[in-house]
Parts: structure tokens; C-alpha cells; sequence
């Protein structure tokens, strides 16, 4: 459960540290503990990668 | 030149922060309901607040609750006297926490455009433990779940074994605390300007940029970390010998850095 949703939470703390992890936090309304206990539905996987490419400037799905 | 307007296109809350930003003497007369009040703003903070024959900081709580009615803020106002020390950050803080308990929806009508600074949902502990989420561009996903972020510096207290001295959580816009534990306002200013220098000669001197944490070892035994997180920084001072730096890596920051995010996320 959540894997892919943690592998996002990660990949933004390797890139821009606390402050993107923070700001994916704010952006989504879900810490990364909670994101570890979430199914990983198209739904909640898209708001986390949308908020992602925001934060690390990028497309999340060419760095995962 | 006096600037006027409707409760209901700029919440109390906004003036408020308008006023006191310009740092100019000026008073804010509000109207409603056949009701006034005023409040004197001087070097920047509310120095007095007036309600019929109430005065002092309940007269801030109270208009507050206004939602229709009448502004205008008049410039050169000397205030009549003194009746408030409090900064107006706490004093908007409690009055949100008060409209909260009343009403959450009252709330979010009080504060329509706020600019740099949103108080958020907070407690009643005082300028020891206060929550207010800055940046105009994140204001409606930097509410701070006040309660979450004292449970923040509890846990990082029980990490520590002891070896807590003192903390501060505090925003990068202002440099002033929203919560800690034998909270340091100076130190915390100081350490916000530090960590900004730090951050801009990183970036001037084309090093990377700085990432999860920094650690200062001091004399006596003592350790200084700040963990920037984004608009907040966090920092601490421990006493080495109790918290030993193994300890702080890979436990109390971890953690501290959870739970802030529970505070941000909730």
C-alpha cells in the first residue's frame, strides 16, 4: 500500500529536500506517513504527481 | 489620505495586517450595525482598541466577528492611550482560535486577501506556543494544525532524552516563533537571518544548495540544528551529551520532520 505514492514523497525530499517534502505535504493534504498507508489509486496518484512536477520542476513519471 | 472599504471585500484580519505593516500611527474605525470601534496602530502593532465602553484586546476578538459593516483607516492618528502590548500576530492568532471555537465558517470570512501572513487555527498558550502559516501564493494549504505542531516539539522533547535546551519552529518571512519549548525570540530571529545568509552564499558561491538539515557543534557540550522547511524553519538546541548526534540524525529529525508535516497536512 502506497508505495508509489512514497516513492514520490522521496523522490521530492532527494531533489529539493524538507522544503519540497513540506510543500508536497501542503499541496496534497497528506503526509507522507499517511501517503505509506494509502491505496495508490489513479485519483491520489495523480494529485501527487501533479504536485510533484510542480515542486521539482519536472515530470515526476521520467524520474520515478 | 484615509482608505475605506467593506468589511465584506477585506476582513478585519487583512486591514489589520495592512496597518500594522505600514508601521504609520493611523486608526481603523469599523462600523456595523450601529456599532464602532477603532483601533490605533503605532510602530507597527495595535496599541489600543476601543468598543463602546470596552477596551484592550477583547475589542480586537469582538470585531473580528464582524463580517458587514464599514472600514477606514485614517492616517496621523496619535492613540488616545495604551491599552495593548501583545504583537498583533498573537492577537489575531487568538481571536481566530476564539472564532473557531465559535464557528469555523466565521473564520474564512474574516480573512479574504491576507498577504503575507494567515493566522491559523492555534491555542491559547501564548506567544510561547503560536501558529500562523505565511506565503499569499500557499494561503489556502498553509493552515497549520496548531495542536499537531505541539505534539511536534512533545515528540522531539521525548527523542531527546533530556537533551532538549530549547526549540523554535518560526517562519522564514518574519523570523518569529509559532511554537517551542523554552522558546528563544532572539536566537530565532538571529538563526533565521544566519540560515538565509547560509542559503544565499551556497548559492553565490555555486555550492549545492543546502539540504535537509545543518549542525553547529558549540562549546560546553551544546549543539545547534536547523532543519529549513520550506516557509518554516525549525530549529534546536541540544545539549550533546544527552542527545548525542547519531540520535539526532537518525531520530529526532526524522520524526520532528513527520510530524511537522502532519501539522502542514492536516
Amino acid at each position: 500500500m502506497g508505495e508509489k505514492l512514497e516513492a514520490i514523497y522521496n523522490l521530492v525530499t532527494q531533489k529539493t529536500g524538507f522544503k519540497g517534502r513540506i510543500r508536497l505535504a501542503a499541496v496534497t493534504g497528506v503526509s507522507k506517513t499517511k501517503a505509506v498507508e494509502m491505496e495508490d489509486t489513479d485519483k491520489i496518484l495523480k494529485k501527487f504527481k501533479d504536485a510533484a512536477a510542480e515542486i521539482i520542476g519536472k515530470d515526476v513519471d521520467e524520474l520515478l | 489620505m484615509a482608505l475605506k472599504g467593506k468589511l465584506s471585500e477585506m476582513g478585519l484580519s487583512d486591514i489589520v495586517q495592512v496597518a500594522c505593516k505600514g508601521r504609520n500611527q493611523a486608526c481603523l474605525l469599523v462600523q456595523s450595525q450601529g456599532q464602532e470601534g477603532s483601533l490605533f496602530f503605532e510602530n507597527g502593532q495595535i496599541v489600543h482598541a476601543i468598543l463602546d465602553s470596552q477596551e484592550g484586546e477583547e475589542v480586537i476578538y469582538e470585531l473580528l466577528t464582524w463580517e458587514d459593516g464599514i472600514f477606514e483607516i485614517k492616517q496621523e492618528v496619535t492613540p488616545p492611550k495604551r491599552t495593548i502590548t501583545a504583537n498583533w500576530h498573537s492577537l489575531l492568532l487568538e481571536g481566530m482560535r476564539r472564532l473557531d471555537e465559535q464557528d469555523p465558517r466565521l473564520r474564512d470570512t474574516t480573512s479574504k486577501t491576507f498577504e503575507d501572513a494567515e493566522v491559523a487555527v492555534g491555542n491559547s498558550h501564548g506567544d510561547r506556543h503560536r501558529t500562523h502559516g505565511i506565503n499569499k501564493k500557499e494561503r489556502e494549504v498553509t493552515k497549520m494544525n496548531a495542536n499537531k505542531l505541539d505534539e511536534a516539539i512533545e515528540v522531539m522533547k521525548k527523542d531527546m532524552k533530556g537533551g532538549l535546551i530549547a526549540t523554535d519552529i518560526w517562519t522564514v518571512a518574519d523570523g518569529q516563533s509559532l511554537a517551542g519549548f523554552n522558546t528563544q525570540p532572539k536566537a530565532t530571529a538571529l538563526f533565521n537571518e544566519l540560515t538565509s545568509y547560509l542559503v544565499e552564499s551556497l548559492e553565490g558561491s555555486g555550492f549545492p544548495a543546502l539540504g535537509k538539515y545543518y549542525v553547529m557543534d558549540l562549546v560546553e557540550g551544546v549543539m545547534a540544528c536547523v532543519i529549513p522547511l520550506g516557509e518554516y524553519r525549525w530549529g534546536m538546541l541540544l545539549d550533546s551529551t544527552k542527545a548525542p548526534l547519531g540520535l539526532l540524525l537518525n531520530v529526532v529529525i526524522p520524526n520532528a520532520v513527520d510530524r511537522f508535516e502532519e501539522a502542514i497536512a492536516s
